[in-house]
């Protein structure tokens, strides 16, 4: 239950669909003709256009995996100075109401209108006047989609429902409402759960929210926890102007000194593990981290590890440590490394290929046709037949593709 | 057009190829005229026996064009049944289906 106090803070979400991708577009217009995809640093993909995405083309995954998915493929390194100065011009615009803004990453960040605006009629005309800014800021492939909401949660699904250019502004009296018929991939939980929830049968925020809650803590711990909750719409997290983190930094000794890359990222590793079950559970996840490295022959040095989106899966934060310890200039052997937490964030929504977003009806043939038909070109035909007796069978029928019959 | 896969049969579960527009072919006579092979797909197939022929020769008053073709139905030495046709028109010649 939501007390007075609560009800009158306010969030305005803006959110940038696909930031990396129009941002890139912005620069080479070209790229906006194929599927499009980017490679971070790590060798892996950051970004994926939504035609790469129709062929299964996902996030972390190498070129090489990228390209089996979809052979017409355009994948190019990120420009990570272009799309960071893009960012930066981005926050700058948000700011200019000198109001508290919590930067969530590319394209996503959240206002706090705590005290100057309590209703839609009020938030209305300043929503109004910040997509107009932000579209002359950034352009129009850049326009954000804006979410107004008493919790941060909830607002960044209304920003995430709203098309770009567009806003929604959700009254406290019709949260649930909304909330309800959204989807589950909403929720930033990691993709087992999602696909658990999935075949559970649990396609909506409005089901998840009305499972027992300690079925949801049991089945999912802290994280499906606190997930249930932002799906029934309480969400307490207030806008931190600068997303600080408290974690002390951490001093992992190699005992005995060594130059072989394999103990050494056994011992990270491990000392990462407490901080990631954290994140999980908060679903947060590492967006920068400082390395600082002591070799046996007294030299040290140190190196920033940068994720794209906030990561908390072991699997990622290693395969980024691998190939930034790899990189390294090793003067000798390691006797100690030190590692401090220098930005986190919300972890990004998951995206499944596996699973479509949940239809509201069946899809039609031309529907699932089409996404194939985009990337093997025409392969589905559908017979009409003009004239059954005819001793020539292109005469007897003819053949359409099915897209087009759609 | 590509090839169009047909179900035969009662189980349905053979497939059969069919080329609406015909497959270009080049066919190999003999001194009286009669095919003796065809490549395909950069592919010799020496014929084992020509099964059935038969002409069509339609729709002279119709706007997609007057067909006139002679069909052949062939087995081949590595064991393709086929349906080719020569276009007694345009004299090209064009495999029809290919049975699986």
């Amino acid at each position: 239950m939501h007390s007075k106090m609560d009800d009158a803070i306010g969030i305005l979400c803006c959110y940038v669909p696909n930031f990396l991708i129009a941002s890139a577009c912005c620069d080479q217009p070209g790229w906006t003709e194929r599927p499009l995809a980017l490679l971070g640093a790590d060798e892996r993909v950051v970004a994926v256009s939504a035609a790469a995405r129709r062929s299964g083309v996902q996030i972390a995954v190498r070129a090489q995996a990228a390209r089996l998915a979809c052979p017409d493929l355009h994948l190019q390194p990120l420009n990570i100075q272009a799309s960071q100065a893009r960012q930066t011009a981005y926050l700058a615009a948000l700011g200019e109401w000198e109001l508290p803004v919590e930067s969530q990453g590319w394209g996503l960040a959240y206002i706090d209108l705590n005290g100057i605006a309590h209703s839609t009629a009020a938030v209305q005309p300043l929503a109004t006047d910040l997509g107009r800014r932000l579209r002359r800021t950034l352009g129009a492939a850049l326009q954000p989609a804006l979410g107004w909401d008493s919790s941060k949660f909830t607002a960044r699904a209304a920003a995430m429902w709203a098309a770009p250019g567009r806003m929604k502004l959700v009254e406290q009296a019709d949260v649930a409402r909304f909330l309800a018929g959204q989807p589950i991939s909403l929720l930033p939980l990691s993709p087992p759960h999602l696909q658990q929830l999935q075949w559970l049968g649990i396609h909506t925020l409005g089901q998840f929210a009305q499972l027992p809650a300690t079925a949801v803590w049991q089945r999912f711990g802290a994280a499906g926890k606190l997930a249930q909750q932002w799906a029934r719409g309480k969400d307490n997290r207030p806008v931190c102007g600068a997303a600080a983190t408290t974690y002390p930094p951490v001093t992992v000794d190699i005992d005995p000194p060594t130059a072989s890359l394999q103990p050494v990222m056994a011992n990270l590793l491990a000392s990462l593990q407490p901080l990631l079950r954290t994140q999980q559970g908060r679903m947060e996840g590492i967006r920068r981290l400082h390395l600082a490295y002591c070799f046996a022959n007294g030299a040290e040095s140190g190196s920033v590890l940068d994720f794209v989106y906030p990561v908390n899966q072991p699997a990622r934060i290693e395969a980024a440590l691998m190939q930034q310890l790899g990189a390294q200039p090793w003067p000798g052997a390691l006797t100690s490394v030190r590692w401090t937490l220098l930005a986190t964030g919300e972890v990004v929504v998951a995206q499944l290929s596996l699973f479509a977003a949940p239809a509201s009806r069946v899809a039609s043939l031309g529907d699932l046709a089409r996404p194939l038909a985009e990337r093997y070109g025409a392969v589905f035909f559908q017979a009409q037949q003009s004239n059954a007796s005819h001793p020539l069978p292109e005469r007897r029928s003819r053949f359409v593709d099915v897209p087009s019959l759609a | 057009m590509p090839a169009i896969r047909c179900r035969n049969g009662a189980a349905g579960l053979s497939m059969s190829r069919l080329w609406l527009e015909g497959e270009a072919i080049t066919v190999h006579l003999d001194e009286q005229g009669r095919p003796t092979a065809f490549t395909w797909c950069k592919r010799l197939h020496r014929l084992l026996q020509v099964q059935q022929r038969w002409q069509v020769d339609v729709d002279w008053w119709s706007t997609a064009g007057r067909a006139r073709r002679e069909y052949l139905a062939v087995t081949t030495v590595d064991g393709l049944f086929c349906v080719i046709y020569q276009d007694l028109v345009s004299r090209e010649w064009r495999l029809a289906k290919v049975y699986d």
